[in-house]
């Protein structure tokens, strides 16, 4: 298995009124293709930051301080925009959270997919209208033909969800960034979309980082797991350990978070406090007020990722690192 | 009202393929939406009368706008005393008949409203959408330019660059469209701002699609009904500029007729002949009055919060 992205030591701040705040601090992890990898965490710890520097479209005040992302070996981060236009939806492409915000309203259908391809694939109208009623049968919509000639208002969220990642994926990118992509749909699409992510994954081989805080949803997709809390990677493990063993307190507190349908309980355990502003942060370990765990070291010192060398999981928790209270 | 009723709607999908259909029940809505709003009605009435007049202006005029006669000064509307049906609405101080010079002044006025129009509205389009679109020091200096023009009254800049420039209808559509730019950048910028925020851009732009392509395809399409709506508005505010520069001589020069020059030709005359100054005066506000009518009748249909069921 060969590595497609690799991200090092990514810093992306944003440069506000306020002060610096670092969204993304010190982030760093690798994709392997064919992968599905899972970026975990509560709203506001950089996942959606991470992914727009991956594409090198983080907006100002934001802006990419340091780090490197690898892809196929090259920066992207020092990339023209030229040349990163290249590769944004011919070699990495994204879907949103909002498939009923996705699409241009005034535009059809047809044309919104057939742009792209012109873009980057082929000359010819003829073609792209060919390949984009091709992607449309592929995502499983019915009577594409038709559906190539409406306009998005005709269509349900699911449907433009489909849509969308018939776009995302027309040019057969290598690498698809899936925002949460099935946040807004209700629980039978989502089950419908995942099933489609899961089997567009086997047939065109490409990897996916999904971006969620649904952890059901990596269940049913990923492979691997990053969980991250405050702008950094607390702990990176396959998806098997993880729900097994979380190593972490905070991916602790977040799988006990999730609802079961076997057990009876009346209140979900929830995670108490809430995620530090990235202008806020406290010393030490930034997730320590939260933790049930918390020791002295924890509030005085920031943890290391450290991996461990039987599994190849790692985690940034002094209590895995072998401190012991007292 | 101006939501179509559930039969029309029913009507609406029975085939999306075939465009005939679609085109022609729009034209059905188009037409009872009309239908049920008076001032649309008026307005959209007197804006085609005025393009009526305007382009079959030689065959409707009775007379050559131009024609003096010396024999048939200052003769009242026909209903006066002394009033005849040859002359309508009278005839001025040099015996030329007014109704003709008013069905030739509808010509100057609509040429000169809707070129200004387009020069102002091209100007300020692209600076609305580029200031918008792209932010940050660009949308400032454009911006505080915007102010600096607001700060000065529009025809006290025309006043100013007409008296330096050869007056003429070129001049005075460049001038007017220069000063009165302001409006569509301040408008499209606005929106522009809102739109490049949508998750559609933002998926364009993860697609590789470029800053021009997304203006173009995915901004400047989504505020048209802005535009179209600005340009019909200012149309009325230019004839009423285009009136008032010509008034104080420094539009549109003589021989060519326009309905300010009438009004100026006219004024020393109102104390004893009315009919000079009076009807070119009903013209600029009836017209004025029609446009905006039919305007904001377009803004109300072109809304999308007052589209309901149809788009």
């Amino acid at each position: 298995m060969s590595t497609l992205l690799e991200v090092n030591d990514l810093k992306t701040y944003f440069y506000t009124t306020n002060g610096i705040v670092p969204s993304v601090d010190g982030v760093s992890f690798s994709l392997e293709s064919g992968q599905t990898t899972a970026l975990v965490g509560e709203s506001g710890c950089g996942k959606s930051v991470t992914s727009f520097s991956i594409m090198q479209l983080v907006n100002a005040p934001g802006k990419i301080v340091g780090g490197e992302i690898l892809y196929k070996g090259e920066d992207l981060t020092k990339l023209s925009d030229r040349e990163m236009r290249k590769i944004r939806g011919n070699e990495i492409s994204m879907i949103f959270q909002e498939p009923l915000t996705s699409l241009n309203p005034i535009l059809k259908v047809g044309e919104q997919l057939d742009e792209i391809l012109l873009l980057h694939q082929t000359k010819s109208k003829k073609e792209a209208k060919n390949s984009s009623i091709d992607m449309l049968k592929k995502v499983g919509i019915p009577r594409a033909e038709h559906v190539y000639n409406m306009h998005p208002h005709e269509l349900s969220g699911g449907m433009r969800q489909r849509v969308m990642i018939a776009m995302a994926l027309s040019c057969n990118p290598s690498l698809l960034i899936a925002d949460e992509p099935t946040t807004a749909l209700d629980v039978t699409i989502q089950a419908q979309i995942l099933r489609l992510m899961k089997n567009l994954k086997l047939e065109f081989e490409t990897s996916i980082l999904l971006i969620t805080h649904d952890l059901g949803v990596v269940a049913e997709l990923a492979d691997k797991v990053i969980v991250m809390y405050a702008g950094q990677v607390v702990e990176e493990a396959d998806v098997m350990s993880l729900y097994a063993d979380p190593k972490h307190p905070y991916t602790q507190g977040l799988i006990q978070s999730t609802p079961k349908i076997d057990s009876e309980m009346d209140v979900l355990t929830s995670i108490q406090g809430n995620v530090p502003t990235p202008n806020n942060k406290p010393t030490g370990c930034y997730f320590h007020p939260r933790c049930p765990f918390a020791m002295d070291v924890c509030k005085s010192k920031m943890p290391e990722l450290t991996i461990n060398e039987k599994t190849g999981n790692k985690v940034r928790c002094w209590l895995s690192a072998g401190h012991q209270e007292g | 009202m101006k939501s179509i009723s559930g039969t029309e709607v029913a009507k609406l999908p029975i085939d999306k393929n075939d465009r005939s259909i679609k085109t022609k029940n729009r034209f059905k809505i188009f037409l009872t939406k009309l239908s049920r709003s008076k001032t649309g009605s008026i307005g959209l009435l007197i804006v085609l009368t005025l393009f009526v007049m305007a382009i079959f202006a030689p065959w409707i005029a009775p007379f050559n706008p131009g024609k003096i006669d010396t024999t048939q000064m200052l003769v009242p509307p026909f209903w006066s005393d002394g009033g005849s049906m040859a002359h309508i609405l009278g005839t001025d101080n040099l015996g030329r008949d007014i109704l003709s010079r008013i069905i030739y002044g509808s010509r100057i006025s609509l040429v000169v409203g809707i070129l200004s129009v387009l020069v102002a509205g091209a100007i300020g389009v692209v600076f609305g959408l580029i200031s918008g679109y792209y932010g940050g020091m660009v949308d400032n200096i454009i911006m505080r330019l915007v102010d600096a023009f607001l700060s000065v009254p529009t025809i006290l800049f025309c006043i100013v660059f007409l008296t330096v420039l050869d007056p003429g209808i070129p001049t005075l559509v460049i001038v007017i469209g220069v000063t009165s730019w302001v409006l569509y950048a301040r408008m499209i910028r606005s929106e522009t701002l809102s739109l490049r925020e949508r998750e559609y851009v933002k998926a364009a732009r993860t697609m590789g699609v470029s800053n021009f392509q997304i203006i173009k395809r995915h901004i400047l399409p989504n505020v048209t009904s802005s535009i179209i709506v600005i340009s019909t508005l200012s149309v009325a505010s230019t004839i009423i500029t285009e009136s008032s520069l010509s008034f104080l001589g420094l539009g549109i020069q003589p021989p060519i007729v326009s309905w300010g020059i009438m009004l100026s030709e006219g004024k020393e005359y109102v104390a004893t002949s009315w009919w000079l100054a009076t009807f070119p005066g009903v013209a600029i506000t009836v017209t004025v009055l029609g446009i905006i009518f039919f305007g904001e009748w377009l803004r109300d249909l072109l809304d999308p919060r007052s589209q309901g069921t149809n788009s």
